[in-house]
């Protein structure tokens, strides 16, 4: 890049971020602006959708899973794959923000409020299939390209 | 594992006992074996719920590879290897590959290995759910040993070495029909996650606690009231309803990070009496968490931090750092005392500590 071209570049960067610093960050502190709007345009469609402000309070202990496994085991009483497991839901898929509503077509029955009672953690694991419910059927169909 | 073996020490000394009980903690994470030797009146109320402690053989197998050293193990990895031992993995099961192990363990055991690896009727596509499985095994035990039965005969193995898959409740029973039909010793491999082994030991205490007539409140210390350095009442949010106890004396077995007694945030707590919390490391004492001080990259090695807990004189009483005893009529017991490593599988030490805390509280 001849010095011209970066001089021009750089010229234009340090403009960009004056008009950031100077008018968009104030006018999100007021409320006004469309950054916002413009973000979430653009990550609905691939299925990131916001959190409800319960669900971000609540997120840090959706975390807190050390992979122990015990919520697998007390109702296990009929012959299941480990896909049937609320452990295989707790530390896997339900991690897949971005794909809710594949995820939320196959949360095991188990994952319900039996299984956090005996997570040493403390894991919301009723919780946090719930949410992960709701982000499924709000997300919209994803499309078909890669 | 403390807090039960102090209340059902406690209460068999005569002591009117209640147990305060949150969640399952680090002893249901067990893998059945562990150091240190527990109190042989605790090992009797086990083996009266069916959960029988012997001492480990020299060194125990391990899924990873590894030939560990325990003091004591439950029945089912007792291992006695006899001349010849079959391997058996189960279709559905990724975390026991017999072949692979038996080549890993094959210079390191007295015994001539081979290894199988059974196919049970109904195996999921996606794998078993381990927990569904013990269950099938302990509802129907045929249906293993007609899998595995051909392999026996064919080895000529006189031990069996499976997954710790072998029942929820009843394995001792299912091991035995197991062993009964095939004409061979059967034993279960420690390790492995979830981790059957500590829920069995998990219910077994829950019985030890039942039958000692403990009473036994599921739920949480809210608060305390405590008067010249004596804990007068505390209360306790059960699942339905709150509780005020009032004590002559109380015994503190909370664990520790895993079991919550201990909190580290930007520093430690003590979560129930607010007690100061202790780590000493290089000669240094530490109030706050400093992970690049306190941990060490290699996970298996020492971790100063998992030593983080209360002081306690020699009477188990909590001490402040001038070594003054800050509740007199609480006794500290388990993991959740300064210096004794979670996570360290020192379960046999832990239960001594609490045993003697319990004793020592009824007297």
């Amino acid at each position: 890049m001849s010095v011209k071209n970066q001089l021009v570049a750089w010229t234009n960067l340090a403009w960009r971020f004056a008009v950031h610093v100077t008018t968009r960050l104030p006018a999100r502190l007021i409320g006004r602006g469309h950054d916002i709007a413009r973000f979430t345009a653009a990550v609905e469609p691939e299925g990131f959708l916001p959190l409800l402000p319960e669900e971000r309070e609540r997120f840090p202990s959706f975390m807190r899973c050390v992979h122990c496994g015990l919520c697998a085991i007390p109702q296990m009483e009929q012959p299941a794959s480990a896909w049937e497991e609320a452990w295989t839901f707790v530390a896997g898929p339900s991690r897949s923000l971005d794909r809710a509503r594949l995820v939320a077509l196959n949360i095991p029955a188990s994952a319900n409020a039996t299984a956090e009672t005996v997570c040493p953690t403390g894991v919301p694991i009723a919780a946090m299939a719930a949410a992960l419910k709701r982000l499924g059927s709000a997300a919209p169909a994803r499309s078909s390209r890669p | 594992m403390a807090g039960t073996a102090a209340a059902v020490a406690a209460a068999a000394a005569g002591a009117r006992t209640v147990l305060i009980s949150a969640r399952p903690g680090a002893t249901a994470l067990c893998s059945g074996a562990w150091l240190g030797h527990m109190p042989r009146p605790f090992v009797e109320r086990l083996a009266a719920e069916d959960y029988v402690v012997t001492p480990a053989p020299e060194r125990l197998p391990w899924p990873d590879g590894r030939l560990l050293a325990f003091d004591e193990c439950e029945s089912a990895h007792a291992i006695v290897w006899g001349a010849r031992a079959l391997v058996c993995g189960i279709v559905g099961v990724p975390t026991f590959p017999a072949a692979v192990l038996v080549d890993l363990w094959r210079d390191r055991i007295p015994a001539a290995l081979s290894s199988i690896t059974i196919e049970m009727p109904g195996t999921p596509v996606a794998g078993w759910a381990p927990a569904s499985l013990a269950r099938l095994i302990e509802r129907n035990p045929v249906a293993f040993c007609d899998a595995v039965a051909a392999h026996v005969r064919r080895t000529g193995a006189d031990a069996l070495v499976v997954p710790t898959l072998f029942g929820l409740e009843a394995a001792g029973r299912t091991r035995s029909a197991i062993g009964d039909r095939l004409g061979v010793r059967v034993f279960e491999a420690p390790g492995g996650t979830p981790s059957l082994a500590g829920w069995r030991l998990w219910r077994a205490l829950g019985a030890c606690l039942s039958r000692a007539d403990v009473s036994v409140i599921e739920g949480a210390v809210t608060g305390f009231a405590s008067v010249g350095g004596r804990v007068t009442e505390i209360s306790v949010a059960g699942q339905s309803s709150e509780h005020r106890l009032t004590a002559r004396t109380f015994v503190l077995a909370t664990g520790k990070f895993l079991g919550g007694g201990i909190t580290a945030d930007a520093t430690f707590r003590e979560s129930v009496f607010g007690l100061p919390v202790r780590v000493e490391h290089l000669g240094e004492r530490f109030d706050r968490v400093e992970p690049l001080a306190l941990t060490n990259a290699e996970r298996s090695a020492h971790q100063p931090l998992l030593t983080a807990g209360v002081a306690t004189d020699s009477s188990g009483r909590p001490i402040d750092p001038a070594g003054t005893v800050v509740l007199d009529n609480v006794l500290v017991a388990g993991v959740v005392r300064a210096g004794i490593e979670g996570g360290a599988m020192n379960l046999g030490n832990v239960a001594a500590d609490g045993w003697a805390a319990g004793e020592r509280a009824a007297a």
